[in-house]
């Protein structure tokens, strides 16, 4: 326990010190919060008055709740006091200058993962400057965005540029009062990305590719705001197959999605933070609230996530089906590896005639890890004839690992109707004899069935990122059997 | 390559245990290059059991004699070496994966073995070339392949494509357990014209069963029955009718008499 | 019902209950570990669906002597139970035990008092720290039976034990039953929950059960009390070596109950099968919280709940399989399967799995929704009225529990209960 503690702490002063070394203390506010400290976050990020206000009756409500302790996790407690809440984007003078100065593992991973090599340098965290073309496609991107009409742009930018629609959507899908970290994100949030496609627009292009090329350092407390207007469709992709260089150990994000009438949110993730040493060691504390409004009639909100990374995860996201028809999803691969502890899984409310909702769950443990599905669904007695359906999966390798599954179903409507199975197994003995004998080694043979048990998760995602996120789930078990 | 004096598989009085329970009791089995084996036998005398031993399943323990294949001690390999080395089992019950298709099984474990013997790989449109004219062969509708490994096959589809399979890893040994069960009288056809495809010099079967249907189309060079976790009687395809018209009590009488 | 007039009830009684010192010490550590947490809240995970603001707010008198139980009285009971007078049975009434013919069929019964002069207080309270209503059980424990099965023996009929609740008075009754199943035995228990309609008192059960190696025991649990009754309830049980139970509960009765299982799969081999239908309607909440650890290896359990609900009823059902480390073979299933008719019940359910070993097969399953139409459709198709399929279709949902208990003319109460249309040969 204390152990870990230090290393908390440690990783807190190591980037205190960093910030005196490199001497940029002016851009960094000292560790601490309190309502000076987010009136001056405001002010560097030059706020509209709503804004700074709305931090800081955050921060006082935050003041008032406690940690919650409900999650099938453990770990040392978080000294609040003892973290930097703002920090300026980093200069290029400390990045590494080429792929050449970049840890050859980290290297080896991407080749492993299939990453396109002119993406590599700024994955690793290289001096922007030097990477030319992704610089020129990503103006080319958002030309194109700018013609449909797209709004997307950091969460600061709309902050400044188009505070009547923050204003507006802001805190109204995840109200600041809504849980300990939600509060605390939003009284401290660094940036983020906000998306508002107008009514009838579909949006032209994936964002995710976008997303890729132009992925800003966004830091520890981000914040997305994504907003589809009547009738329109959006993609978005968040995340990376790669691991990203993060030092920041606690990440308490938020992402609000509003899809009006007619409109289609489709939400990917795939997180691969730091997930601590093969001891446990380090690693991101990952406690993130999503949540989708389907608002509107007929709206669609689907959530899919690929978490392999974090030493712990905390993480629901959800969607609330108010309007009628409205449809609700969520697919779900999380990996558990080595020390690594996960609760995540999914809620969906349903409040509309005639909203369905489908949850596809599939967790996979191995080591010593914990891996907890937590979901609820709860059918209000307004929706009628509301549907759920519920598969929720897991797998074991290895027998000191642990697979837990706690879903809350809740009815309160004669014509709704819902259906969930689960199961709990170890890999199949027989499927792994097969596919020897067929002539494949036991990891191939290993990897190949645990990538079809998450078949129809990886299916949901944008066709780019799948043959990456099998990859992903392979580097990620590396070890775990044999 | 060996020489045509070396036995393709030749098995010296092999001992298995299953834990407290002997089930293999002293066998001992040749099969020369270019030959078919039926082994017959009641339910219960561990004709699976050797089907699965040989390829090398876990949760049985060799407590003596040795299997050679093709001059080379095969006990200590894994599986995976087996198949490789071109050990092939037709599994009784083919094994579910769902979400794993066939195309991309059957391709990765192509190139697996392709690459074991040091061969290139084969692209997605080499293999297909490939297997086109085998699944024809089986009567096997295309959009097979998408689907997830045996996952809601009926029987007869399960079987065959195990065939397919075999046909496509081109093994030197093919252990068939009981391939013919479960089969109507069509979809045996199909099957046992895949397995009289792949029938040459250089290339051995053994066929387990208890019945006589599968030998009608494939005939056997050599009949032996299994009993007691032995080999108690051998001789040649007249063997199996016997065995049909008189089942196996009188072979056991025979056995014990003796 | 505060803590404090608690604290003062058990001052009072303490001196009158059953027991030894040493059983006095059991009760006084017990009452300490209730106060200490108090009444469970909603913020609890285990509460969060049961408010039990009636049983807190009940105004429930502690009787602290045993009453006589005439012999008008138990016949009385008998009869409300479906029991003719060659049955075995212990009969309970208002938490005292009416005399009873101790003939030798197997079973050999004692009362609790008995049992607690004999052998001291067999509950303890610190093996259920989460459970503040069995814990108050044993401070305020005063009769109930404690059934033992010898070794070996099969008694050929069933041991019915007739819990019944007649009182005009708001009695918290504090019964125990503790079962020890001996080696190699096999019985069958039958435990009747019976109140007056009128009856509104408050029955706070605690059942222990012991089954050694190579035993079996039957449970079937049938409750049958007035609607203003509460009840809360917690079971124990230790399952040995290759030892079996099957338990089988109904609740039709009552207006709060809440019944908690604790199995244990304690040693290898042991194996469960757990069963229960809960029908609530007209303002009564029903709860089954059922909680298996498995901590032997090849252990196997298996549980079916299922839930029919009709106008302003709640059902609740939470079970927990809890595979611990170290153990391999294990299998666990578990399905809830929940039928809601009007609308306004409500349905909660929460089947977890929580493993720590990985050679199991665990899976659970749950449904709720209404009567199926193609089902509905098929039998009318068949030239079924309405009605009558969907009475049919509801007391078929139901017979997959029922078939496990004994004919107690349950169906025809769920029948009346739920208005059912019937075919009159079944009605």
């Amino acid at each position: 326990m204390s152990t870990e503690q230090d290393d908390v702490a440690d990783l807190v002063q190591r980037k205190y010190q960093h910030g005196f070394v490199t001497d940029i203390d002016e851009d960094r506010v000292p560790p601490g919060l309190d309502e000076d400290v987010i009136r001056l976050i405001s002010a560097k990020k030059r706020e509209p008055e709503f804004l700074t206000e709305w931090r800081l009756k955050a921060y006082r409500h935050w003041l008032t709740m406690a940690e919650p302790t409900w999650a099938h996790v453990r770990y040392s407690p978080i000294d609040y006091q003892a973290i930097s809440y703002y920090a300026a984007p980093k200069s290029n003078a400390d990045a590494p200058q080429s792929l050449d100065e970049v840890d050859p593992k980290l290297l080896e991973t991407y080749d492993k993962l299939g990453i396109p090599l002119h993406e590599r340098a700024r994955l690793a965290g290289v001096a922007v400057d030097a990477v030319f073309d992704s610089v020129s496609v990503a103006t080319t991107f958002k030309e194109k965005l700018a013609e449909a009409g797209v709004i997307f742009c950091s969460f600061s930018e709309a902050a400044q540029n188009h505070p009547e629609l923050v204003q507006r959507y802001l805190g109204s899908v995840v109200p600041y009062r809504d849980n300990f970290f939600a509060a605390l994100n939003s009284a401290v949030f660094s940036d983020g990305s906000f998306v508002y496609v107008p009514p009838g627009v579909r949006c032209p292009m994936e964002l995710s590719t976008y997303f890729r090329i132009n992925a800003a350092n966004t830091g520890q407390f981000e914040r997305t705001l994504v907003v589809a207007d009547a009738g329109s469709h959006v993609s978005y992709l968040e995340g990376c197959t790669a691991p990203m260089r993060d030092e920041n150990q606690l990440h308490a994000a938020v992402v609000e999605l509003v899809a009006l009438e007619d409109a289609e949110i489709k939400y990917s993730t795939v997180q691969n933070w730091y997930p601590g040493d093969e001891e446990g060691r380090g690693g991101i504390y990952n406690f993130v609230t999503k949540r989708g409004d389907c608002r509107g009639a007929n709206s669609k909100i689907s959530w899919t996530q690929v978490e392999t990374g974090s030493a712990i995860t905390w993480k629901y996201p959800s969607c609330v089906l108010r309007g009628e028809n409205s449809v609700g999803e969520f697919y779900s691969v999380a990996v558990a590896n080595n020390y690594q502890q996960a609760d995540t899984g999914t809620k969906m409310i349903h409040i509309g005639r005639n909203s369905r909702s489908t949850i596809i769950s599939k967790g996979i443990s191995a080591g010593h890890a914990q891996n907890a599905y937590r979901g609820l669904v709860r059918i209000m007695p307004t929706a009628d004839d509301a549907r759920n359906y519920t598969q929720c999966d897991s797998l074991l390798l290895g027998s000191e690992c642990g697979a837990h599954t706690f879903p809350y179903i809740e009815s309160r409507n004669r014509s709704a109707r819902i259906e969930h199975e689960a199961t709990t197994s170890k890999i199949s003995e027989d499927q792994l004899f097969y596919c020897r004998q067929r002539g494949l080694a036991e990891e191939d043979a290993v990897n190949m069935i645990v990538n079809g048990f998450c078949r129809e998760v990886f299916k949901e995602l944008p066709m780019e990122f799948a043959v990456e996120a099998q990859n992903l789930l392979n580097v990620s078990l590396e070890g775990a059997v044999g | 390559m060996e020489t045509d004096r070396t036995p393709m598989l030749e098995i010296v009085d092999l001992h298995v245990r299953a834990g407290d329970r002997e089930i293999l009791n002293g066998l001992n089995l040749t099969i020369g290059a270019g030959e078919v084996h039926a082994i017959m036998g009641p339910n219960g005398s561990g004709k699976s059991t050797l089907a699965q031993v040989l390829a090398g399943r876990d949760g049985y323990d060799i407590t003596r004699g040795q299997v050679t294949f093709l001059g080379q001690d095969i006990l200590d390999l894994a599986p995976e070496e087996r198949a490789q080395a071109g050990i092939f089992l037709a599994f009784q019950y083919p094994i579910e994966i769902p979400g794993v298709n066939n195309a991309y099984l059957l391709k990765a474990a192509l190139n697996a073995q392709r690459k074991a013997r040091g061969e290139p790989e084969l692209d997605a449109f080499e293999f297909m070339r490939l297997i086109k004219d085998n699944m024809a062969q089986m009567q096997i509708h295309k959009d097979f392949l998408s689907r997830s490994v045996n996952t809601g096959f009926s029987g007869g589809e399960k079987k065959r494509n195990e065939i397919l399979q075999m046909l496509t890893l081109q093994p030197r040994l093919a252990l068939l357990d009981e391939t013919d069960s479960g089969l109507d009288v069509d979809a045996l056809k199909i099957v046992a014209n895949g397995i009289n495809s792949l029938r040459n010099p250089e290339r051995s079967m053994i066929l387990v069963t208890h019945y006589e249907r599968l030998l009608e189309l494939v005939e056997p060079d050599f009949v032996h029955v299994l009993a007691g976790g032995r080999i108690v009687k051998s001789g040649d395809r007249t063997l199996a009718r016997e065995l049909d018209e008189r089942g196996y009590d009188w072979v056991q009488q025979e056995v014990q008499s003796a | 019902m505060t803590p404090a007039d608690l604290n003062a009830r058990f001052d009072e009684h303490i001196a009158r209950l059953p027991g030894s010192t040493t059983v006095r010490a059991a009760r006084e550590s017990a009452f300490a570990q209730f106060i200490e947490h108090g009444f469970p809240s909603r913020k609890t995970e285990l509460w969060r669906y049961t408010n039990i603001a009636p049983i807190v707010d009940g105004g429930f008198e502690f009787l602290p002597q045993n009453h006589a139980v005439d012999a008008d009285a138990r016949q009385h009971w008998l009869g409300e139970a479906g029991i003719d007078d060659e049955g075995l049975a212990v009969v309970i009434v208002d938490g005292t035990v009416a005399d009873m013919e101790r003939a030798d069929a197997g079973f050999d019964v004692l009362t609790l008092s008995e049992s607690i002069d004999r052998y001291g207080m067999q509950t303890s309270a610190a093996e259920f720290p989460s459970q503040p209503f069995a814990a108050l059980n044993v401070a305020f424990a005063r009769d109930g039976a404690h059934i033992r099965i010898g070794y070996g023996a099969a008694p050929g009929t069933p041991l019915h034990v007739i819990l019944a609740n007649s009182a005009a008075l708001r009695c918290a009754v504090q019964p125990q039953l503790i079962v020890d199943v001996a080696q190699g035995a096999s019985a069958k228990i039958v435990i009747h929950l019976l109140s007056d309609s009128t009856n509104a008192s408050w029955v706070n059960l605690l059942t222990r059960v012991t089954l050694a190696r190579d035993s079996s025991l039957e449970l079937c649990r049938l409750q049958r009390y007035g609607s203003a009754t509460l009840h809360t309830e917690l079971l124990t049980a230790v399952i040995g070596k290759d030892a079996t139970l099957k338990s089988t509960s109904l609740d039709i009765g009552g207006q709060l109950v809440r019944n908690d299982l604790q199995i244990r799969m304690q040693e290898p081999d042991s194996s469960c099968d757990l069963a229960g239908l809960v029908t609530p309607a007209i303002g009564q909440h029903i709860d089954n919280h059922v909680t298996i650890d498995h901590c032997a290896s090849h252990s196997a359990s298996a549980q079916h709940y299922r839930a029919i609900v009709g106008d302003r009823g709640r059902a609740v059902f939470n079970g927990k399989v809890v595979v611990h480390k170290n153990t391999v073979g294990i299998e666990a299933m578990q399905s809830s399967d929940n039928l809601l008719l009007a609308e306004s019940g409500e349905i909660d359910t929460k089947p977890e799995l929580e493993i720590y070993a990985d050679d199991v097969k665990c899976s659970h399953g749950a449904t709720i929704g209404e009567i199926d139409e193609a089902e509905l459709f098929y039998l009318r198709a068949r030239g079924i009225d309405e009605a009558t399929a969907r009475g049919l279709l509801t007391l078929g949902f139901a017979e997959k529990i029922l078939e496990r208990l004994p004919a107690t003319g349950a169906r025809s109460a769920i029948a009346a209960k739920f208005g059912l249309a019937l075919p009159s040969d079944q009605a």
